[in-house]
């Protein structure tokens, strides 16, 4: 039989870890493709996905994912506004030059991700599950290498299922040039790689509710540490008058410990309608917590045909330690970040996913969503006023899928 | 504390006592439908989780493991 480029894939995958007796009919693919495209010319991102897996639901299972992200375009530096025109070196050499008035933005940013994840799914009993894989990723200068465990147990006639999972990673940021030393003034020396480490704890419970509904909720506890900062990242120092005087690299703590409840419901409100809901708060010790809420609603349409409306809403609040500058009349603090993404902020998303049965039995998706992320606003000096540390973005995510 | 570990206890609780017992194995057909599973779109949902944690400081809640990225 001559075997398709997927079907050689996954078998590849499969006899790596030693699963080699497969049948390449038992495979089920799933790819995707993902365009990720920010306003005012920030990141521009494509992806590709795949995810094999063999053996059906009450079956063991193998799954092989792996994928590869291209990012490039302009990243905030963390760097404050000046009516000033200001230069700087880029952590890559390159001088930028920052107009007056406007927001300081690398566009030396650019980036390949390579990723992979395997994971087994066997049954032990009637009642026992468990589920135990490896991740990894490797970017021009981070690597991640991770792996997860969890034992999950069926109870009151398979109406509820309970499930108990840890998670560790070891990370390696490889910054170019280098890891800077947190605080040191912009162009000082960098050396040597960061590590970090994550841990998290997952309880679960997924509740039949009725013959239409169906419930599940996930406390999770995590933990990261080691080097946690941004090693691209700057905070200015500012007079009152709003002149940047200089540019210190950030400092973030070395330890971030969280709690998340997730709790999500799908229910089938008539034959051709199907709501899915979920909600997520988390509460962390560097004063993130954030509030999540998704709704989607998927109408069959019909000739396998559905379409379905989603959207939305995350909060949160910033980081304790999070500033848009500092002043060169404060005393330097002992941690400090500009960083857009640890600022207070709503974002919004809205799409929709439109699914077709094509030729040969393939399940099509095709996913269009627009994402705006609106900051709190946060006044800077005088002397830069109407100017924004952080004034938002906006923007679309475009995926296609396939699964055969 | 009490409020951290107890809340997520009380839900749990509170979700398992709403547990309908009387949903039998031959009454899941509903259930058993594709837009009834969580996780029947896991690449579909991969790829949306990374891209939030890329851009806001909350990731996870969802599944463990997500796997790793420099990008935040």
């Amino acid at each position: 039989m001559q075997l398709s480029t997927w079907q050689s894939l996954a078998l590849a995958a499969a006899s790596l870890v030693g699963t080699s007796s497969v049948q390449a009919a038992q495979w089920e693919h799933d790819a995707a493709l993902l365009y990720y495209g920010e306003s005012d010319e920030r990141v521009q991102a494509g992806s590709i996905k795949y995810q094999g897996k063999r053996g059906a639901d009450e079956d063991d299972k193998f799954t092989v994912t792996a994928g590869v992200d291209a990012l490039t375009g302009a990243s905030p530096l963390g760097v404050a506004p000046s009516y000033n025109a200001q230069t700087m070196t880029s952590p890559s050499g390159k001088t930028i030059q920052i107009p007056a008035g406007q927001l300081p933005l690398d566009d030396s940013f650019k980036d390949v991700r390579v990723s992979g994840a395997l994971q087994w799914d066997k049954g032990i009993n009637e009642q026992w599950r468990h589920n135990s894989g490896v991740t990894f990723s490797k970017e021009y200068d981070y690597l991640h290498t991770g792996v997860n465990s969890t034992l999950s147990r069926n109870v009151n006639n398979k109406n509820t299922t309970l499930s108990a999972g840890v998670a560790l990673g070891y990370d390696q940021v490889q910054a170019i040039e280098g890891k800077p030393v947190p605080l040191t003034l912009a162009g000082s020396a960098r050396a040597g790689d960061g590590t970090k480490k994550n841990a998290e704890v997952m309880l679960g419970v997924t509740q039949v509710l009725s013959k239409r509904a169906i419930a599940q909720l996930n406390y999770s506890y995590s933990q990261a540490s080691g080097y946690l900062n941004d090693p691209y990242k700057y905070i200015s120092i500012t007079t009152p008058a709003g002149v940047v005087n200089e540019n210190r690299y950030e400092a973030r703590p070395d330890t971030r410990k969280g709690h998340t409840v997730y709790a999500a419901l799908k229910y089938k409100a008539n034959d051709k309608t199907t709501l899915t809901s979920s909600v997520r708060l988390q509460q962390n010790d560097w004063g993130t917590d954030s509030f999540t809420a998704e709704q989607a609603v998927r109408f069959d349409l019909g000739n396998e045909r559905s379409i379905e409306p989603s959207v939305r809403f995350y909060h949160q609040k910033a980081a304790d330690f999070y500033k848009p500058q500092l002043l060169t009349t404060e005393a330097l603090p002992h941690y400090a970040s500009a960083d857009y993404r640890l600022a207070e902020f709503n974002a919004y998303t809205v799409g929709a996913t439109y699914r077709w049965k094509g030729s040969k039995n393939k399940e099509w998706r095709i996913t269009g969503e627009y994402y705006k992320q609106k900051p709190k606003a946060v006044a800077l000096t005088a002397g830069q006023a109407g100017l924004n540390a952080n004034p938002g973005f906006e923007a679309v995510m475009v995926s296609l899928g396939v699964k055969f | 504390m009490l409020i951290r570990i107890g809340l997520p206890v009380l839900l749990v609780c509170s979700l398992t006592a709403c547990a309908n017992p009387a949903v039998k194995p031959w009454e899941r057909g509903v259930l058993a439908e594709p837009a009834m599973t969580f996780g029947h779109d896991a690449l579909k949902d991969s790829i949306a989780d990374h891209v939030y944690f890329s851009k806001e400081a909350t990731s996870g809640g969802r599944s463990i493991a997500g796997g790793g990225c420099g990008c935040n």
